[in-house]
Protein backbone atom coordinates (compact mmCIF):
# COMPACT_ATOMS: atom_id res chain seq x y z
CA UNK A 1 0.00 0.00 0.00
CA UNK A 2 2.87 2.36 0.64
CA UNK A 3 4.70 4.40 -1.95
CA UNK A 4 8.46 4.92 -2.05
CA UNK A 5 8.02 8.48 -0.99
CA UNK A 6 6.32 7.44 2.23
CA UNK A 7 8.97 4.87 2.91
CA UNK A 8 11.82 7.37 2.79
CA UNK A 9 10.02 10.03 4.84
CA UNK A 10 11.13 10.28 8.48
CA UNK A 11 9.02 8.05 10.71
CA UNK A 12 5.91 9.68 12.12
CA UNK A 13 6.13 7.99 15.48
CA UNK A 14 9.55 6.80 16.57
CA UNK A 15 10.09 4.78 19.72
CA UNK A 16 13.72 4.19 20.60
CA UNK A 17 15.03 1.82 23.29
CA UNK A 18 11.96 2.50 25.38
CA UNK A 19 11.92 1.09 28.87
CA UNK A 20 8.85 1.91 30.85
CA UNK A 21 7.17 0.91 34.10
CA UNK A 22 5.88 2.24 37.37
CA UNK A 23 9.12 2.09 39.37
CA UNK A 24 12.78 2.20 38.33
CA UNK A 25 14.42 -1.20 38.34
CA UNK A 26 11.11 -2.93 37.72
CA UNK A 27 10.34 -2.19 34.09
CA UNK A 28 7.10 -3.57 32.68
CA UNK A 29 8.47 -3.23 29.18
CA UNK A 30 12.11 -2.98 28.24
CA UNK A 31 14.14 -1.83 25.27
CA UNK A 32 11.33 -1.51 22.75
CA UNK A 33 12.14 0.19 19.45
CA UNK A 34 9.58 0.65 16.74
CA UNK A 35 8.40 3.16 14.17
CA UNK A 36 4.99 3.97 12.81
CA UNK A 37 4.34 5.71 9.50
CA UNK A 38 1.80 8.44 9.08
CA UNK A 39 -1.63 7.02 8.33
CA UNK A 40 -0.57 3.52 9.22
CA UNK A 41 -2.71 1.07 11.18
CA UNK A 42 -0.50 -0.91 13.55
CA UNK A 43 -1.49 -3.48 16.13
CA UNK A 44 0.37 -4.22 19.30
CA UNK A 45 -0.24 -7.85 20.08
CA UNK A 46 0.64 -9.52 23.30
CA UNK A 47 -0.50 -11.75 26.14
CA UNK A 48 -1.88 -10.42 29.42
CA UNK A 49 0.69 -8.65 31.53
CA UNK A 50 3.16 -7.92 28.73
CA UNK A 51 2.83 -4.17 29.19
CA UNK A 52 0.62 -3.32 26.20
CA UNK A 53 -1.44 -0.83 28.16
CA UNK A 54 1.64 0.62 29.81
CA UNK A 55 3.10 1.18 26.35
CA UNK A 56 -0.05 3.07 25.35
CA UNK A 57 0.05 5.20 28.50
CA UNK A 58 3.64 6.11 27.70
CA UNK A 59 2.71 6.90 24.09
CA UNK A 60 -0.13 9.11 25.32
CA UNK A 61 2.28 11.44 27.08
CA UNK A 62 0.92 10.76 30.57
CA UNK A 63 3.63 8.41 31.82
CA UNK A 64 7.27 9.40 31.39
CA UNK A 65 9.47 6.46 30.30
CA UNK A 66 12.19 5.11 32.56
CA UNK A 67 14.62 5.11 29.63
CA UNK A 68 14.54 5.79 25.92
CA UNK A 69 12.71 8.32 23.80
CA UNK A 70 9.45 8.74 21.95
CA UNK A 71 9.32 11.17 19.05
CA UNK A 72 6.05 12.20 17.48
CA UNK A 73 6.57 14.04 14.22
CA UNK A 74 10.22 14.48 15.19
CA UNK A 75 9.36 16.13 18.49
CA UNK A 76 10.37 14.42 21.71
CA UNK A 77 7.14 13.74 23.57
CA UNK A 78 8.67 14.10 27.03
CA UNK A 79 11.92 16.07 26.79
CA UNK A 80 11.17 18.83 24.33
CA UNK A 81 9.66 21.80 25.97
CA UNK A 82 6.05 21.77 24.90
CA UNK A 83 4.02 24.85 25.63
CA UNK A 84 0.70 24.47 27.35
CA UNK A 85 -1.97 24.05 24.71
CA UNK A 86 0.54 22.81 22.15
CA UNK A 87 0.76 19.21 23.32
CA UNK A 88 0.20 16.82 20.43
CA UNK A 89 -3.51 16.11 20.13
CA UNK A 90 -4.37 12.51 20.44
CA UNK A 91 -7.46 10.36 20.45
CA UNK A 92 -7.77 7.54 22.95
CA UNK A 93 -10.31 4.76 22.88
CA UNK A 94 -10.28 2.83 26.11
CA UNK A 95 -11.37 -0.73 26.79
CA UNK A 96 -14.46 0.68 28.47
CA UNK A 97 -16.13 3.65 26.81
CA UNK A 98 -15.22 6.21 29.51
CA UNK A 99 -17.97 8.58 28.54
CA UNK A 100 -19.30 10.87 31.23
CA UNK A 101 -22.73 9.35 32.02
CA UNK A 102 -24.05 12.74 33.20
CA UNK A 103 -23.36 14.44 29.89
CA UNK A 104 -25.13 13.72 26.60
CA UNK A 105 -23.31 12.20 23.65
CA UNK A 106 -22.86 15.62 22.06
CA UNK A 107 -21.73 17.21 25.35
CA UNK A 108 -19.17 14.46 25.88
CA UNK A 109 -17.56 15.21 22.54
CA UNK A 110 -17.97 18.95 22.95
CA UNK A 111 -15.97 18.84 26.18
CA UNK A 112 -12.89 17.34 24.56
CA UNK A 113 -13.23 19.70 21.59
CA UNK A 114 -13.17 22.59 24.01
CA UNK A 115 -10.08 21.15 25.69
CA UNK A 116 -8.47 20.89 22.24
CA UNK A 117 -9.12 24.58 21.67
CA UNK A 118 -11.80 24.21 19.00
CA UNK A 119 -14.10 27.28 18.95
CA UNK A 120 -17.58 26.57 20.35
CA UNK A 121 -19.31 27.64 17.15
CA UNK A 122 -17.74 24.75 15.22
CA UNK A 123 -18.62 22.02 17.71
CA UNK A 124 -22.02 20.97 16.41
CA UNK A 125 -20.88 20.55 12.83
CA UNK A 126 -17.82 18.51 13.83
CA UNK A 127 -19.78 16.35 16.25
CA UNK A 128 -22.49 15.62 13.68
CA UNK A 129 -19.87 14.79 11.06
CA UNK A 130 -18.20 12.14 13.19
CA UNK A 131 -21.42 10.75 14.63
CA UNK A 132 -22.65 10.35 11.06
CA UNK A 133 -19.39 8.64 10.11
CA UNK A 134 -20.05 6.11 12.89
CA UNK A 135 -23.76 5.80 12.06
CA UNK A 136 -24.99 7.14 15.38
CA UNK A 137 -26.12 10.65 14.54
CA UNK A 138 -29.58 9.87 15.91
CA UNK A 139 -28.05 9.65 19.40
CA UNK A 140 -26.74 13.23 19.38
CA UNK A 141 -28.84 14.16 22.44
CA UNK A 142 -28.91 10.76 24.14
CA UNK A 143 -27.52 9.87 27.52
CA UNK A 144 -24.68 7.33 27.30
CA UNK A 145 -26.49 5.00 29.71
CA UNK A 146 -29.34 4.68 27.20
CA UNK A 147 -26.99 3.28 24.55
CA UNK A 148 -25.81 -0.28 23.99
CA UNK A 149 -22.19 -1.27 24.54
CA UNK A 150 -21.40 -1.10 20.84
CA UNK A 151 -23.00 2.31 20.47
CA UNK A 152 -21.08 3.69 23.43
CA UNK A 153 -17.85 2.48 21.90
CA UNK A 154 -18.84 4.18 18.63
CA UNK A 155 -19.28 7.43 20.54
CA UNK A 156 -15.90 6.87 22.12
CA UNK A 157 -14.33 6.42 18.67
CA UNK A 158 -16.16 9.49 17.34
CA UNK A 159 -14.78 11.45 20.29
CA UNK A 160 -11.25 10.24 19.56
CA UNK A 161 -11.46 11.32 15.92
CA UNK A 162 -13.32 14.58 16.51
CA UNK A 163 -10.35 16.30 18.12
CA UNK A 164 -8.48 15.90 14.80
CA UNK A 165 -5.70 13.96 16.52
CA UNK A 166 -2.17 13.40 15.28
CA UNK A 167 -2.60 9.76 16.22
CA UNK A 168 -5.22 7.55 17.84
CA UNK A 169 -4.50 5.02 20.58
CA UNK A 170 -6.92 2.15 21.08
CA UNK A 171 -6.70 -0.17 24.05
CA UNK A 172 -8.62 -3.37 23.28
CA UNK A 173 -11.73 -1.33 22.45
CA UNK A 174 -13.82 -4.31 21.29
CA UNK A 175 -12.83 -6.85 23.91
CA UNK A 176 -15.91 -6.24 26.06
CA UNK A 177 -18.36 -6.46 23.15
CA UNK A 178 -20.09 -9.61 21.96
CA UNK A 179 -18.43 -11.22 18.95
CA UNK A 180 -21.09 -10.25 16.39
CA UNK A 181 -21.01 -6.59 17.44
CA UNK A 182 -17.22 -6.66 17.58
CA UNK A 183 -17.02 -7.91 13.99
CA UNK A 184 -19.25 -5.14 12.71
CA UNK A 185 -17.22 -2.63 14.66
CA UNK A 186 -13.89 -3.89 13.28
CA UNK A 187 -15.21 -3.67 9.75
CA UNK A 188 -16.46 -0.15 10.32
CA UNK A 189 -13.30 0.91 12.11
CA UNK A 190 -11.37 0.10 8.93
CA UNK A 191 -13.81 2.16 6.88
CA UNK A 192 -13.53 5.07 9.28
CA UNK A 193 -9.75 4.74 9.29
CA UNK A 194 -9.47 4.91 5.51
CA UNK A 195 -11.93 7.80 5.41
CA UNK A 196 -10.12 9.84 8.07
CA UNK A 197 -6.54 8.85 7.17
CA UNK A 198 -5.52 8.83 10.85
CA UNK A 199 -2.59 6.92 12.29
CA UNK A 200 -3.94 4.24 14.63
CA UNK A 201 -2.09 2.23 17.24
CA UNK A 202 -4.36 -0.58 18.33
CA UNK A 203 -3.65 -2.88 21.24
CA UNK A 204 -5.15 -6.36 21.28
CA UNK A 205 -4.55 -9.88 22.53
CA UNK A 206 -6.53 -11.39 19.66
CA UNK A 207 -4.28 -12.56 16.83
CA UNK A 208 -7.16 -12.78 14.36
CA UNK A 209 -8.23 -9.25 15.16
CA UNK A 210 -4.68 -7.97 14.69
CA UNK A 211 -4.24 -9.73 11.36
CA UNK A 212 -7.60 -8.45 10.12
CA UNK A 213 -6.96 -4.83 11.09
CA UNK A 214 -3.27 -4.06 10.83
CA UNK A 215 -0.72 -3.02 8.24
CA UNK A 216 1.90 -4.22 10.65
CA UNK A 217 1.80 -6.14 13.91
CA UNK A 218 4.24 -5.70 16.76
CA UNK A 219 4.27 -8.92 18.73
CA UNK A 220 5.24 -8.42 22.37
CA UNK A 221 6.21 -11.08 24.79
CA UNK A 222 6.31 -11.09 28.55
CA UNK A 223 8.73 -11.63 31.44
CA UNK A 224 10.18 -9.19 30.79
CA UNK A 225 7.93 -7.38 28.32
CA UNK A 226 9.80 -6.77 25.11
CA UNK A 227 9.29 -6.62 21.36
CA UNK A 228 9.58 -10.14 19.99
CA UNK A 229 8.58 -9.93 16.34
CA UNK A 230 7.39 -7.42 13.76
CA UNK A 231 5.00 -8.91 11.22
CA UNK A 232 4.04 -7.24 7.96
CA UNK A 233 0.49 -8.03 6.93
CA UNK A 234 0.48 -7.92 3.13
CA UNK A 235 -3.07 -9.08 2.69
CA UNK A 236 -4.81 -6.58 0.39
CA UNK A 237 -7.72 -4.55 1.64
CA UNK A 238 -10.72 -4.75 1.73
CA UNK A 239 -10.27 -7.83 3.89
CA UNK A 240 -12.77 -10.44 4.95
CA UNK A 241 -12.64 -11.60 8.56
CA UNK A 242 -13.15 -15.21 7.42
CA UNK A 243 -10.64 -14.96 4.59
CA UNK A 244 -8.36 -17.98 4.22
CA UNK A 245 -5.28 -15.79 3.93
CA UNK A 246 -6.09 -14.23 7.27
CA UNK A 247 -6.64 -17.63 8.86
CA UNK A 248 -3.36 -18.82 7.41
CA UNK A 249 -1.33 -15.89 8.69
CA UNK A 250 -3.06 -16.24 12.03
CA UNK A 251 -1.97 -19.88 12.20
CA UNK A 252 1.62 -18.95 11.36
CA UNK A 253 1.69 -16.27 14.02
CA UNK A 254 0.18 -18.63 16.54
CA UNK A 255 2.84 -21.23 15.79
CA UNK A 256 5.56 -18.64 16.13
CA UNK A 257 4.37 -16.45 19.00
CA UNK A 258 2.37 -18.80 21.12
CA UNK A 259 5.28 -21.02 21.88
CA UNK A 260 7.20 -17.96 22.95
CA UNK A 261 4.26 -16.67 24.99
CA UNK A 262 3.66 -20.07 26.49
CA UNK A 263 7.25 -20.41 27.63
CA UNK A 264 7.69 -16.90 28.83
CA UNK A 265 4.35 -16.41 30.47
CA UNK A 266 3.28 -18.94 33.05
CA UNK A 267 -0.50 -18.84 33.17
CA UNK A 268 -1.55 -15.95 35.35
CA UNK A 269 -4.19 -13.31 35.51
CA UNK A 270 -3.72 -9.61 35.06
CA UNK A 271 -4.61 -6.83 32.74
CA UNK A 272 -2.66 -6.50 29.50
CA UNK B 1 -52.23 16.08 63.25
CA UNK B 2 -55.09 18.46 63.92
CA UNK B 3 -57.08 15.78 65.73
CA UNK B 4 -54.10 14.95 67.91
CA UNK B 5 -53.62 18.62 68.59
CA UNK B 6 -57.27 19.07 69.58
CA UNK B 7 -57.09 16.04 71.86
CA UNK B 8 -53.90 17.31 73.49
CA UNK B 9 -55.57 20.68 73.96
CA UNK B 10 -58.48 19.03 75.72
CA UNK B 11 -56.28 17.11 78.13
CA UNK B 12 -53.54 19.60 78.90
CA UNK B 13 -53.59 23.05 80.33
CA UNK B 14 -50.73 24.77 78.51
CA UNK B 15 -51.52 24.13 74.84
CA UNK B 16 -53.52 26.70 72.87
CA UNK B 17 -56.40 25.47 70.67
CA UNK B 18 -56.08 25.41 66.88
CA UNK B 19 -58.66 28.17 66.76
CA UNK B 20 -56.63 30.46 68.97
CA UNK B 21 -53.55 29.85 66.85
CA UNK B 22 -55.44 30.60 63.65
CA UNK B 23 -56.71 33.82 65.18
CA UNK B 24 -53.16 34.74 66.20
CA UNK B 25 -51.85 33.99 62.72
CA UNK B 26 -54.49 36.20 61.16
CA UNK B 27 -53.61 39.12 63.39
CA UNK B 28 -49.88 38.53 62.79
CA UNK B 29 -50.20 38.53 59.02
CA UNK B 30 -52.37 41.63 59.30
CA UNK B 31 -49.24 43.47 60.36
CA UNK B 32 -46.48 43.52 57.78
CA UNK B 33 -43.58 42.82 60.09
CA UNK B 34 -43.87 39.04 59.69
CA UNK B 35 -41.79 38.81 56.56
CA UNK B 36 -38.88 40.92 57.69
CA UNK B 37 -37.66 38.39 60.29
CA UNK B 38 -38.24 35.52 57.86
CA UNK B 39 -36.23 37.14 55.09
CA UNK B 40 -33.56 38.17 57.57
CA UNK B 41 -33.19 34.61 58.81
CA UNK B 42 -33.22 33.14 55.30
CA UNK B 43 -30.53 35.53 54.18
CA UNK B 44 -28.28 34.78 57.14
CA UNK B 45 -28.85 31.05 56.72
CA UNK B 46 -28.04 31.13 53.01
CA UNK B 47 -24.88 33.14 53.51
CA UNK B 48 -23.71 30.91 56.37
CA UNK B 49 -24.47 27.73 54.45
CA UNK B 50 -22.70 28.91 51.31
CA UNK B 51 -19.57 29.87 53.24
CA UNK B 52 -19.52 26.62 55.21
CA UNK B 53 -20.31 24.55 52.15
CA UNK B 54 -17.71 26.08 49.88
CA UNK B 55 -15.09 25.79 52.63
CA UNK B 56 -15.99 22.12 53.04
CA UNK B 57 -15.78 21.52 49.30
CA UNK B 58 -12.37 23.18 48.99
CA UNK B 59 -11.13 21.09 51.88
CA UNK B 60 -12.49 17.89 50.33
CA UNK B 61 -10.89 18.65 46.95
CA UNK B 62 -7.59 19.44 48.66
CA UNK B 63 -7.61 16.01 50.25
CA UNK B 64 -7.01 14.51 46.79
CA UNK B 65 -3.58 16.08 46.73
CA UNK B 66 -1.74 13.74 49.04
CA UNK B 67 -2.00 11.35 51.93
CA UNK B 68 -0.51 13.71 54.49
CA UNK B 69 -2.88 16.54 53.68
CA UNK B 70 -5.80 14.12 53.73
CA UNK B 71 -4.86 12.92 57.24
CA UNK B 72 -4.47 16.44 58.60
CA UNK B 73 -7.81 17.35 57.07
CA UNK B 74 -9.48 14.30 58.52
CA UNK B 75 -8.20 14.90 62.02
CA UNK B 76 -9.25 18.52 61.94
CA UNK B 77 -12.72 17.73 60.65
CA UNK B 78 -13.28 15.03 63.28
CA UNK B 79 -12.49 17.52 66.03
CA UNK B 80 -14.52 20.31 64.45
CA UNK B 81 -17.56 18.02 64.37
CA UNK B 82 -17.79 18.07 68.14
CA UNK B 83 -17.62 21.84 68.71
CA UNK B 84 -20.85 22.95 70.45
CA UNK B 85 -22.81 25.54 68.50
CA UNK B 86 -23.66 27.49 71.64
CA UNK B 87 -19.97 28.07 72.25
CA UNK B 88 -19.44 29.36 68.72
CA UNK B 89 -22.53 31.57 68.95
CA UNK B 90 -21.22 33.15 72.16
CA UNK B 91 -17.76 33.59 70.66
CA UNK B 92 -19.35 35.22 67.64
CA UNK B 93 -21.18 37.60 69.96
CA UNK B 94 -17.91 38.48 71.68
CA UNK B 95 -16.06 39.03 68.40
CA UNK B 96 -18.67 40.74 66.27
CA UNK B 97 -21.04 42.15 68.86
CA UNK B 98 -24.70 42.19 67.95
CA UNK B 99 -24.58 41.84 64.18
CA UNK B 100 -25.60 39.65 61.27
CA UNK B 101 -22.05 38.37 60.86
CA UNK B 102 -22.04 36.72 64.25
CA UNK B 103 -24.95 34.50 63.20
CA UNK B 104 -23.70 33.97 59.66
CA UNK B 105 -20.25 32.86 60.75
CA UNK B 106 -21.62 30.71 63.54
CA UNK B 107 -23.67 28.82 60.96
CA UNK B 108 -20.67 28.57 58.63
CA UNK B 109 -18.27 27.32 61.31
CA UNK B 110 -20.64 24.70 62.70
CA UNK B 111 -21.94 23.49 59.34
CA UNK B 112 -18.55 23.28 57.65
CA UNK B 113 -17.31 19.95 59.10
CA UNK B 114 -20.70 18.32 58.62
CA UNK B 115 -20.63 19.36 54.97
CA UNK B 116 -17.00 18.28 54.61
CA UNK B 117 -17.44 14.70 55.88
CA UNK B 118 -19.73 13.40 53.10
CA UNK B 119 -17.75 15.38 50.54
CA UNK B 120 -14.47 13.78 51.63
CA UNK B 121 -16.20 10.41 51.22
CA UNK B 122 -17.27 11.56 47.76
CA UNK B 123 -13.72 12.44 46.82
CA UNK B 124 -12.59 8.99 47.99
CA UNK B 125 -15.11 7.39 45.65
CA UNK B 126 -13.83 9.20 42.55
CA UNK B 127 -13.08 7.12 39.49
CA UNK B 128 -9.42 7.50 38.46
CA UNK B 129 -10.23 6.03 35.04
CA UNK B 130 -12.55 8.88 34.10
CA UNK B 131 -9.96 11.37 35.32
CA UNK B 132 -7.37 9.69 33.13
CA UNK B 133 -9.71 10.23 30.20
CA UNK B 134 -9.80 13.90 31.14
CA UNK B 135 -6.00 14.09 31.21
CA UNK B 136 -5.57 12.26 27.92
CA UNK B 137 -7.78 14.83 26.23
CA UNK B 138 -5.89 17.64 28.02
CA UNK B 139 -8.90 18.91 29.89
CA UNK B 140 -7.96 21.70 32.30
CA UNK B 141 -8.07 21.12 36.05
CA UNK B 142 -11.13 23.35 36.37
CA UNK B 143 -12.86 21.50 33.57
CA UNK B 144 -12.10 18.12 35.15
CA UNK B 145 -13.48 19.34 38.47
CA UNK B 146 -16.61 20.76 36.88
CA UNK B 147 -17.45 17.98 34.44
CA UNK B 148 -15.90 14.87 35.98
CA UNK B 149 -15.34 15.33 39.71
CA UNK B 150 -18.39 17.30 40.85
CA UNK B 151 -21.01 15.30 38.90
CA UNK B 152 -19.45 12.12 40.25
CA UNK B 153 -19.69 13.52 43.77
CA UNK B 154 -23.27 14.73 43.26
CA UNK B 155 -24.96 12.16 45.54
CA UNK B 156 -22.51 13.08 48.28
CA UNK B 157 -23.00 16.79 47.64
CA UNK B 158 -26.75 16.42 48.04
CA UNK B 159 -26.29 14.54 51.26
CA UNK B 160 -23.97 17.35 52.40
CA UNK B 161 -26.51 20.01 51.41
CA UNK B 162 -29.31 18.25 53.29
CA UNK B 163 -27.19 17.74 56.40
CA UNK B 164 -25.98 21.28 56.50
CA UNK B 165 -29.39 22.75 55.72
CA UNK B 166 -31.01 20.88 58.62
CA UNK B 167 -28.17 21.67 60.98
CA UNK B 168 -27.95 25.25 59.74
CA UNK B 169 -31.46 26.07 60.97
CA UNK B 170 -30.78 24.66 64.42
CA UNK B 171 -27.62 26.69 64.74
CA UNK B 172 -29.13 29.83 63.26
CA UNK B 173 -32.04 29.92 65.72
CA UNK B 174 -29.62 29.60 68.64
CA UNK B 175 -27.32 32.22 67.19
CA UNK B 176 -30.18 34.62 66.55
CA UNK B 177 -31.41 34.32 70.11
CA UNK B 178 -27.96 35.23 71.38
CA UNK B 179 -26.33 37.53 68.95
CA UNK B 180 -28.84 39.06 66.56
CA UNK B 181 -31.82 40.97 67.75
CA UNK B 182 -33.92 39.96 64.77
CA UNK B 183 -34.96 36.96 62.72
CA UNK B 184 -37.11 33.94 63.46
CA UNK B 185 -34.94 32.98 66.44
CA UNK B 186 -35.55 36.29 68.09
CA UNK B 187 -39.30 36.03 67.36
CA UNK B 188 -39.35 32.67 69.12
CA UNK B 189 -37.47 34.14 72.01
CA UNK B 190 -39.77 37.11 72.35
CA UNK B 191 -42.93 35.01 72.13
CA UNK B 192 -41.52 32.66 74.73
CA UNK B 193 -40.63 35.36 77.18
CA UNK B 194 -44.15 36.79 76.90
CA UNK B 195 -45.42 33.22 77.27
CA UNK B 196 -47.44 33.82 74.11
CA UNK B 197 -47.86 30.20 73.09
CA UNK B 198 -50.19 30.72 70.11
CA UNK B 199 -47.54 32.98 68.63
CA UNK B 200 -44.82 30.39 69.28
CA UNK B 201 -46.89 27.83 67.43
CA UNK B 202 -47.58 30.13 64.51
CA UNK B 203 -43.84 30.69 64.17
CA UNK B 204 -43.23 26.97 64.43
CA UNK B 205 -45.68 26.35 61.58
CA UNK B 206 -44.07 29.06 59.44
CA UNK B 207 -40.70 27.52 60.20
CA UNK B 208 -41.85 24.05 59.13
CA UNK B 209 -43.40 25.43 55.95
CA UNK B 210 -40.13 27.10 54.99
CA UNK B 211 -38.16 23.91 55.59
CA UNK B 212 -40.72 21.87 53.65
CA UNK B 213 -40.54 24.30 50.76
CA UNK B 214 -36.75 24.20 50.63
CA UNK B 215 -36.72 20.41 50.71
CA UNK B 216 -39.50 19.68 48.22
CA UNK B 217 -39.70 22.92 46.27
CA UNK B 218 -35.99 23.56 45.81
CA UNK B 219 -33.72 20.62 46.66
CA UNK B 220 -35.89 17.86 45.20
CA UNK B 221 -36.42 19.77 41.95
CA UNK B 222 -32.72 20.53 41.67
CA UNK B 223 -31.87 16.91 42.43
CA UNK B 224 -34.21 15.60 39.73
CA UNK B 225 -32.51 17.87 37.22
CA UNK B 226 -28.99 16.88 38.22
CA UNK B 227 -29.79 13.16 38.07
CA UNK B 228 -31.90 13.23 34.92
CA UNK B 229 -29.25 11.21 33.11
CA UNK B 230 -30.10 8.21 35.30
CA UNK B 231 -33.67 7.96 34.11
CA UNK B 232 -34.26 5.55 31.28
CA UNK B 233 -37.88 6.52 30.84
CA UNK B 234 -37.21 9.85 29.26
CA UNK B 235 -39.72 9.91 26.43
CA UNK B 236 -38.03 12.63 24.41
CA UNK B 237 -34.76 10.77 24.15
CA UNK B 238 -34.06 8.10 21.64
CA UNK B 239 -33.72 4.79 23.36
CA UNK B 240 -31.15 2.57 21.76
CA UNK B 241 -31.96 -0.73 20.14
CA UNK B 242 -29.45 -3.08 18.56
CA UNK B 243 -25.82 -2.32 17.81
Amino acid sequence: MQTTEEATAPPFIEVEHLTTGYEPGKPVLSDVSLTVRQGEFVCILGPSGCGKSTLLSTLSGLMPPLEGTIRINQRDLYRDEIKKGEEPRLGYVFQDHRLLPWRTVAQNISLVLKAAGVPDADHEEIIRHYLRMLHIEQFYDSWPLNLSGGQRQRVSIARALAVDPLYVLMDEPFSTLDEVTARTMRQELLEVWSESGKTIIFVTHSIREAVFLADRIFGLTTNPGRLYRTIDVDIPRIRDYEDLEIAQLEAEIIADLLEEWGQAAPARDGAG
Amino acid sequence: MLVLWSLLYDYTTFLPSPGEVLEEARSMFGNTDVFAPILGSLWRLLLGLVIGFVAGLMLALQSTRGVFLAQVTNTYVRIALTVPSLLVALLGLVIFGISDWAAVLTVAVIVFPFAAVPMIEGVKSLDPELQKMGHVYRMSRMSVIRHVVLPHMAPFLFSAIRNSHALGWKVLIVAEIFSVQSGIGQQFNRAFSLFDLPRVIVWLVIFLLIIGFIEYGVLAVFERRVFRWRSNRNGRRTVAVGV
